[in-house]
């Protein structure tokens, strides 16, 4: 592979478009200067082509990946492209350049750059996606479990597989803010639906009832004696508190509440 | 009583309970049932004092008929008590489940009527979410000490996890403090348990489908600091406990006092926070880390080092293991490194493969140098520059806190490194300085 080409591919954004960049520079033997998706920058740079997104190179270059590299390097790959890391694009081609090299080896070689780098994203993305299992709280209104969640990355695609397992019978829906993207669950069947704004429904009384007896749990659990603030804040990073129904009262998403102290 | 006021009473009645865990076993949902179970376990929120809350944590009820003097719920103690029907509680999981706060429930229990009364009614509890709500998540339960074998065996059938806590970590303690307890009525649940998961593991392998018994095993708990034993006694302990009745945890509770009582500490009392700390510490490495318990402590140092974490005490008490190469040892010494977990030994053995590791690259790997530096060499050589003496030695091995502390009372004399220090000479001198340098400047 050739280095100094300052030639930058342009993509759709798409999974496939990056798969099919990726290809591309590959099969041309030069290292773009860049890869960037749509969303990117508006202005054209002037070395720049544009990579049309090709569903049947994309799956040549995964199962290529799943073959020579490993299946574990594909998962890699797909939780960076979905990770909010700068530059994943060229990280990406990055590590699969190794891979190509080093087979599926790449992997233990934790003391090169791009292998380590790649490492961390997918543990930052995995953690989040973890924090989701662990914090996401659902409000229950006829007869439907809804809740917001403000992610750093798109782990959504990562937590679907938990919450089928978890409450697949009942109808779901998870609203990703960040991303406008929300998985919708119903009849045992799960999609994930751009939408573009979505609020909690109001809590009926029902649901009032059963808030105020988990809040009224989570005050008294905690040891008087024992309070530590750090390391409560260590486990649970405050960026979560938000949409969480044991801290409502705090974020003023309890309406009533907020009626009551304004008199 | 409304629903609120009872669940206030039996959380707050069951919260000296440490045991939160919700791991061990993995279960994925069912056709027509509500909930799994993830092997990892899963936290749902942490409390103000930063303990995971992952089960919801309640007694059936805080009536008791025992009168154990370290306890919240002890007949003689006048609190409001309450009860829970078998049906409410159930149908509080399921709402609480449903919601995403809890991954289950932790249920434990006062003994009203008799052992084996209570045992039953929490069976009822345990059936009804089973069997009507058809719940798949975890459910972790109290075996009541003197019930029935084969109520407990029917207990274990319907949870996940099973536990009896010891409580206080010898016989004569028990007698003193929780008369109408005994070793026995304690050791036999939790031997007759251990003997339930073994055969099961056997029948399972014959029959795919035989049901379960307790498929997360059993642990237990013991209160610190309400009794005298020492830190050798109750981590030998668990080594035992690990060993013999192959416990999947041992749980530590500072006892924090519940009232004046003969033979317990006074309610101005502290719970011992830090001493907790360093069992837990001392559990770990006894789990995961190849340590025995006469390593870490002896007749003569029978308490942990307040200063010093177990393994990093154990390190400058032993000069002869070091330092270690770190592009050839083998794991189990890697492992007794300060300053490298579990997670950077696996990593250092993975990424020294390919390549021939320095400095730079176990910083990558994450392996905290700070403390790591004064234990290790890279192909033959130590970091550049270091500075060995006790002083730097003992600040990089000590946590942030202790070493704030210790600057404060000005026992850290000021650029005079390698004059002897004043808190190396309290009674409890469990590191021996002179070696500790000798090893450190690689005299040994």
């Amino acid at each position: 592979m050739s280095y100094g080409t300052n030639v930058t591919y342009r993509y759709d954004g798409s999974f496939n478009g990056l798969m099919t960049a990726v290809y591309k520079a590959i099969s041309s033997k030069k290292m773009p200067e860049n890869i960037i998706s749509e969303e990117d920058s508006q202005t054209i740079l002037f070395h720049e082509e544009v990579v049309v997104s090709d569903e049947e190179i994309s799956s040549k270059m995964q199962k290529y990946i799943r073959e020579k590299i490993s299946f574990d390097a594909l998962d890699n790959i797909r939780r960076c492209y979905f990770s909010n890391a700068k530059e994943k694009e060229m990280l990406i081609l990055k590590y699969i350049l190794l891979g190509k090299k080093y087979g599926r080896k790449v992997d233990t070689m934790l003391s090169v750059d791009t292998v380590i780098t790649m490492f961390k994203v997918v543990k930052r993305f995995s953690n989040e996606a973890n924090f989701y299992r662990e914090f996401l709280r659902f409000t229950e209104n006829e007869g439907v479990l809804s809740s917001v969640i403000e992610p750093e990355n798109f782990v959504l695609p990562y937590i679907v597989y938990h919450y089928e397992q978890r409450i697949g019978n009942l109808d779901f829906l998870i609203y990703d803010k960040t991303h406008k993207v929300a998985l919708i669950h119903k009849d045992k069947h799960s999609d994930i639906v751009f939408i573009d704004d979505f609020s909690l429904p109001e809590a009926d009384d029902k649901e009032r009832f059963y808030r105020e007896l988990w809040k009224g749990y989570y005050n008294i659990i905690g040891i008087k004696e024992r309070y530590n603030e750090k390391l409560r804040m260590n486990l649970m990073p405050k960026k979560y508190w938000k949409h969480m129904t044991e801290f409502e009262d705090m974020f003023g998403n309890n309406k009533e509440n907020k009626k009551c102290l304004m008199g | 009583m409304e629903l609120l006021e009872k669940l206030k009473i039996l959380g707050d009645s069951a919260k000296y309970d440490a045991a939160c865990t919700s791991s061990g076993v993995d279960r994925g949902g069912s056709i027509d049932g509500i909930g799994n179970a993830a092997s990892c376990g899963i936290c749902h929120s942490f409390a103000a004092d930063g303990r995971c809350i992952s089960l919801l944590k309640v007694l059936m009820t805080n009536y008791c008929l025992f009168d154990c003097k370290y306890c919240i719920n002890r007949r003689s103690n006048d609190i409001e008590r309450a009860r829970f029907e078998p049906r409410e509680l159930a149908e509080l999981v399921i709402n609480f489940y449903k919601r995403n706060y809890i991954e289950g429930l932790f249920l434990s229990s006062g003994i009203i009527k008799s052992p084996d009364y209570t045992c039953e009614q929490m069976i009822e509890i345990l059936r009804i979410l089973r069997y009507e709500y058809k719940f798949n998540g975890y459910i972790h339960a109290k075996a009541i000490p003197g019930a029935d074998p084969l109520l407990i065996e029917k207990l274990g059938f319907l949870a996940d996890r099973m536990s009896v806590n010891i409580e206080l970590p010898s016989e004569e303690s028990l007698n003193k403090i929780a008369p109408d307890k005994s070793k026995r009525n304690i050791l036999l649940p939790m031997h007759n348990i251990r003997t339930g998961i073994e055969e099961n593991h056997t029948e399972i392998v014959k029959y795919k489908a035989a049901p379960k018994f307790v498929p997360a095993g059993q642990s237990t708990q013991m209160i610190i600091g309400a009794t005298p034993e020492s830190d050798l006694q109750i981590i030998t302990l668990s080594e035992a406990l690990y060993k013999k009745f192959s416990l999947k945890r041992v749980f530590y509770s500072a006892y924090v006092p519940v009232g004046d009582e003969k033979f317990l500490p006074s309610k101005e009392t502290k719970p011992p926070l830090l001493r907790e700390h360093r069992l837990y510490q001392a559990d770990w490495l006894l789990r995961f880390y190849g340590f025995e318990a006469k390593e870490l402590l002896d007749e003569k140092h029978s308490s942990f080092n307040p200063l010093l974490d177990p393994k990093c005490n154990w390190a400058v008490n032993h000069p002869e293991f070091f330092p270690v190469e770190i592009n050839k040892a083998p794991y189990e010494l890697l492992l007794r490194i300060p300053g490298v977990g579990v997670n950077s030994a696996r990593r250092i053995m993975m990424a020294r493969r390919t390549a021939n590791l320095n400095f730079k690259d176990l910083k990558k790997l994450g392996v905290v140098l700070k403390r790591a530096q004064y234990f290790i060499l890279c192909n033959g050589k130590m970091t550049e520059g270091l500075k060995v003496t006790e002083t730097a030695v003992m600040r990089e091995l000590m946590s942030a806190s202790v070493v704030k502390k210790l600057d404060e009372n000005g026992a850290f004399p000021d650029n005079s490194y390698g004059t002897q220090i004043s808190f190396f000479d309290n009674e409890n001198k469990n590191l021996s300085m002179e070696d500790s340098v000798k090893c450190l400047t690689g005299q040994m």
